[in-house]
């Protein structure tokens, strides 16, 4: 910025700006500059604040997250079909990225980050805080989209986990004493009688000599 | 008139972060330069300086000097 303030600067961009003196004053102006004054100065520093606030609300957001997991629905991608546990160990990475990168993107804006500068490049601390609060308020933009993406993706990953297709429909286990011990899936029931679709084929029981119904998620091996 | 013979450093900047939004000052051809012959604005200037001053509220800086700049950017 130093070589803004020459007359006929080019930065380098290919841009002239030549500076000569305006119009005269007024107390509007003043306050305007004073007003400018005062954004700059305070910039970095309420940038940071913001930056630290945020920071700490989204991180409750996903503690919160964690203790509404804590309402039990189906825990394991493995009971879901294939499809169903690839999308949901899917959209599992895609979160894990965004709150990777939220995170990380929230913590350089609230601390900025680690730089080496040499010494015939550094600019002055106003013009150097003014360039790091502009990356520092991109960098908490993108963190609190991405946090908030990596949120919803988590949430949409719990409710597939929940109330997805199960890889295997529920069998029955039914226990008579003229034929034994018979496990499948139902495939009908109709006038006292149930229709089991087991490894040896259709079976028809009939209820009322059954001593014994248990639903299972898979038979017993044999 | 006051005076001030030390040099001051008033940074010129086309935005500035303001709470969760970053306010674009009023040069809206600052910031889309290309394609502009003659981009034009006025920079009002307040005097910084942190040297003493007589009459200088407590808690302020500056000599009270302000003035108006005009600065014209020119695509190469």
């Amino acid at each position: 910025m130093r070589r803004v303030l020459e007359p006929d600067a080019d930065d380098g961009s290919g841009v002239t700006i030549r500076i000569k003196p305006g119009p005269p004053a007024t107390h509007d102006a003043l306050l305007a500059a004073q007003e400018r004054d005062r954004l700059l100065r305070t910039e970095l520093s309420r940038v940071r604040a913001a930056a630290t606030a945020w920071r700490n609300a989204l991180a409750g957001l996903l503690t919160a997250l964690i203790g509404f997991s804590l309402i039990k629905g189906r825990s394991d991608i493995g009971q879901l079909t294939k499809p169903g546990a690839v999308a949901v160990g899917s959209l599992l990475l895609v979160a894990l990225i965004c709150g990777a990168i939220g995170a990380l993107s929230l913590v350089r804006a609230a601390n900025g980050k680690p730089s080496v500068a040499p010494m015939d490049k550094l600019l002055s601390r106003r013009v150097a805080d003014h360039i790091e609060a502009l990356g520092a308020a991109r960098a908490l933009r993108r963190g609190i989209v991405l946090t908030m993406v990596c949120a919803a993706l988590l949430v949409g990953a719990v409710a597939a986990t929940w109330y997805g297709p199960g890889a295997k429909r529920p069998v029955l286990q039914v226990t008579t004493a003229t034929v034994g011990t018979i496990c499948g899936t139902v495939n009908r029931v109709d006038r006292g009688t149930l229709l089991l679709k087991t490894d040896a084929g259709e079976v028809v029981v009939s209820l009322a000599e059954a001593l014994s119904l248990q639903p299972l998620t898979a038979c017993p091996e044999k | 008139m006051p005076e001030v013979r030390g040099a001051l450093e008033i940074p010129l900047v086309s935005s500035v972060f303001h709470g969760m939004r970053t306010i674009q000052e009023t040069q809206p051809e600052q910031a889309t330069v290309e394609g502009i012959k003659d981009a034009r604005w006025v920079e009002p200037m307040v005097c910084t300086c942190e040297h003493s001053h007589s009459n200088r509220p407590e808690g302020s800086v500056g000599c009270g000097a302000f003035w108006n700049l005009m600065l014209t950017m020119d695509p190469a």
